[in-house]
Order: structure tokens, then C-alpha cells, then sequence
């Protein structure tokens, strides 16, 4: 939680047996402004929006690695996964 | 007719869902300034931009063979196999999906940007868009499974579907040719639309043919035939092969639902046909939703699910009886024994 923390002096101990006190025993009041829950959310917001949008871009990105992969494998291998992807499409999906 | 997301009244009528309802509050106040109608269209702009890149890619680099390896002829074919392909299997995605959501739900809230982008959607897909709407609103949807319905293919005597490689192989370009002339050209009252509508795709697609001719017809024209051909055509045929018109008796058995989780996602939620037809307004990300929301009932009346997408399902009915017989089976979990 990212809110302030803030020992009530007044609380009892929450440890039972316990003879001496420490202010992490003591009951805290959490002090939240209404930020904290969406800070949390955040990244998972985040990378699920970004999960979505490269899955459902997923070929065009593919066919673009493939085309201009060219450049670093040459068109053999280029047409190769091609062929590949092709098969394992009719095979799988 | 013809206007983007008309659905007019056919026979296939059914009372759609509201998945989503628009925004109330303080909030609609910034609604007139937002440019797309749902927040999730955003994807299908990256999609189609993204395939336009592709195009481009592969464009250059046929004009500048060394930087892609092409030392020959023999090397050029490779690439140009490997990027035709590639060009025709996103293509295929981009029209027959990406703009079918589009010609159903406009994803933007301006009728200008609405008609303009939907004619630089479906030129990269060899279509002038008003004329892919047209067939697939106006013909395909109001008419499903019906004689008029001549988009999917034709009924031998028994009600089943004409060989699968006929269809993919006779209907683009083709008979669509043919019925184009037959219900807009041929027809006074829709044929000034059409023609204009047809003179701009035909400035658009051209363009590839001013940069380099051979290049047109090999990284343009073959893409759009397996675009066309092969992806649409297999798509078009297993979505509604082994089904039958929509009737009280048997209210879902006019499409197939294709429910695996990683084609749906990579193909805006295509798989949920049968949802889809009933509830064609219904937004595309929210499909699987409503595919939730009506199990129970398409259990109970028998609906057809399969547990792969439309590529599997191509493969199972291009083959021999016994590949075909797969194709029939029922996704576990659909079964109303279960």
C-alpha cells in the first residue's frame, strides 16, 4: 500500500504473549488518498491493454518480421517460415 | 442501403443485445470530441496501418533486391512466395474481419472519416469498400443461407454446400463480378454511387502499377487473389458449411462457432459467428461476452462448436470424407449431455 502509516499510541498490542511492545505491534491507522488502489492496477492496466493490442496485431507484425527479415536472413529462410506458419495455422488454429 | 452499419430489416430479424451502453455523466460532454465510436477500435486502425507497412516493406525491398538477399531469379521467387503469402493472409484479415467490424459498427464517430478510411481499408484488399459492404449488410447478412445469399456458396439438391475448391476458386472475382453488375451497376438506382465508388478504388489500387508493373502484379494482385481466394473464400465456406437457414425449430444452427481463444484474439472475435449473425451490432471485443451470456441456450439448441479457429476448419473440409467427419465433432463442453 503506498498511503502513510501512523501508530496509534493508544491501541493495544495485536501479538498475544507479547511483553514488551514494538510500534509494528500496535494497531496503524492507513492514511489513504484514493491514489494507492489505481497505482496497483496500473502496470496490470497497462500490460494487459499491451497484450491486447500486440495479440490482435499479431499477423500483420509477424508478416512484417517475416517480409523485412529478408534483410537478415535472405528470402530462403523468409519463404521457409512462411511455410511453417502456414501448416501449423491449418493444424492448429 | 449501403450506408455503413445499416442493417435494414431482413429475414433474419432478431432482438439485439446491449452488451455496452453509452457513457452518461459528466464525462459525454468530452464524447463530441472523441474520434473513435469505441475505445477498442483503436485496434483495428493499428491493424490496418500496420498492413499498409507491410505492403510498403515488401514494395521496397523488391526495388532494392540486394538488401533483401535477391541475388537471382530463383532468390526472387522465394521472396515474392514469402511476401504474396504473408500480404494475402493479413489482407484476407484486414477486409474480411477488420473492415466486416467496421461495416457493421463504423469504429469512427465522423461520417467523413468513416467513409474515407473505409475506402483506404479495403483497397489493400482488392475491394472498393462500399462494394464489399453492400454484400456482405445487404446481401449476406439479410439474406442468410437463402437462394438471394450470393455471397456463400451454392446448394447442391440436399442443401449442402458446393465443392469447397470450386467455390474458392470460381467465386472471387468472378461470380462476385457478375452479381455486381446484376444488383449495382445494372441497377439505375444505386449505379451513380457505384461508379463513383468504383473510380476511387480504382485510383487507389492503381497506384502500385505506376511504381513498378511486374511488382503490381506480384506483390499486389497475387496478394488480393489469396486474400480473396483463399482466406475469404475458406473463411466464408466454413462459417455456415453443414447449416441451415435460421427457423423456430432450429433458431442456431445457421453458423458455426469457433472458439479458440488464440484465433479469436488474433482475429477480433471472428470465431463467435453464430453470435455475431443474431447480434450483429453487438461490438466485436465484446463477443466472447455475449458468447458467455447465450451458451446455455445454444447448447440446448444444438449449436455447432469447434474448438479451432477458421483455418483448421479449412483444412478439415478441403480434405477426404474422413477429415471432413472431424469438422462435424462437437467442442467439449458444447455437448447438451454435458
Amino acid at each position: 500500500v503506498n498511503g502513510t502509516c501512523r501508530a496509534d499510541s493508544g491501541s493495544q498490542p495485536q501479538g498475544a504473549g507479547l511483553s514488551f511492545r514494538l510500534p509494528i505491534h500496535r494497531k496503524v491507522k492507513v492514511n489513504l488518498k484514493g491514489k494507492e488502489h489505481t497505482l496497483g492496477r496500473l502496470p496490470h492496466a497497462f500490460l494487459s491493454q499491451t497484450g491486447l493490442a500486440f495479440g490482435r496485431s499479431f499477423a500483420p507484425l509477424f508478416a512484417i518480421a517475416v517480409i523485412a527479415g529478408a534483410m537478415l536472413w535472405g528470402p530462403w529462410v523468409s519463404l521457409a517460415i512462411t511455410a511453417v506458419a502456414i501448416t501449423l495455422a491449418m493444424r492448429l488454429l | 442501403l449501403g450506408e455503413l452499419g445499416d442493417h435494414g430489416r431482413g429475414d433474419n430479424f432478431s432482438y439485439e443485445a446491449v452488451m455496452s451502453r453509452p457513457e452518461r455523466g459528466p464525462g459525454v460532454a468530452f464524447s463530441r470530441w472523441r474520434i473513435l465510436s469505441h475505445p477498442q477500435d483503436l485496434h483495428c486502425v493499428i491493424f490496418h496501418i500496420l498492413c499498409l507497412a507491410a505492403y510498403a516493406c515488401a514494395f521496397w525491398l523488391y526495388r532494392h533486391p540486394k538488401l533483401a538477399g535477391i541475388t537471382g531469379p530463383w532468390s526472387r521467387i522465394a521472396f515474392v512466395a514469402a511476401a504474396a503469402s504473408m500480404l494475402g493472409w493479413i489482407s484476407g484479415a484486414d477486409v474480411g474481419v477488420n473492415f466486416h467490424n467496421h461495416s457493421h459498427r463504423p469504429i469512427f464517430t465522423s461520417h467523413f472519416l468513416n467513409r474515407w478510411f473505409g475506402r483506404i481499408w479495403t483497397f489493400s484488399g482488392g475491394w472498393p469498400s462500399f462494394f464489399w459492404e453492400y454484400a456482405h449488410v445487404t446481401i449476406h447478412h439479410a439474406n442468410l443461407l437463402t437462394t438471394d445469399d450470393w455471397t456463400l456458396p451454392k446448394q447442391n439438391a440436399d442443401g449442402s454446400f458446393e465443392d469447397f475448391r470450386r467455390y474458392m476458386f470460381t467465386h472471387w472475382p468472378w461470380r462476385v463480378m457478375l452479381h455486381f453488375w446484376r444488383n449495382l451497376i445494372a441497377r439505375r438506382s444505386l449505379r451513380r454511387k457505384a461508379f463513383r465508388e468504383l473510380a476511387i478504388f480504382v485510383a487507389l489500387w492503381s497506384i502500385p502499377f505506376w511504381i513498378d508493373p511486374v511488382m503490381a502484379i506480384w506483390l499486389w494482385v497475387l496478394p488480393h487473389w489469396i486474400a480473396n481466394a483463399l482466406v475469404m473464400g475458406s473463411g466464408m465456406y466454413v462459417q455456415h458449411a453443414g447449416c441451415v437457414p435460421k427457423s423456430s425449430a432450429r433458431p442456431v444452427s445457421h453458423s458455426t462457432v469457433f472458439v479458440s481463444k488464440f484465433f479469436n484474439l488474433t482475429m477480433f472475435n471472428i470465431g463467435f459467428h453464430l453470435e455475431h449473425h443474431d447480434h450483429p451490432r453487438v461490438h466485436w471485443s465484446e463477443l466472447p461476452m455475449l458468447h458467455e451470456r447465450l451458451k446455455r441456450d445454444m447448447i440446448d439448441g444444438g449449436a455447432h462448436v469447434v474448438p479451432y479457429g477458421l483455418h483448421h476448419a479449412s483444412f478439415l473440409l478441403a480434405g477426404a470424407d474422413a477429415r471432413k467427419k472431424r469438422f462435424a465433432e462437437q467442442a467439449s463442453g458444447y455437448t447438451s449431455s454435458q
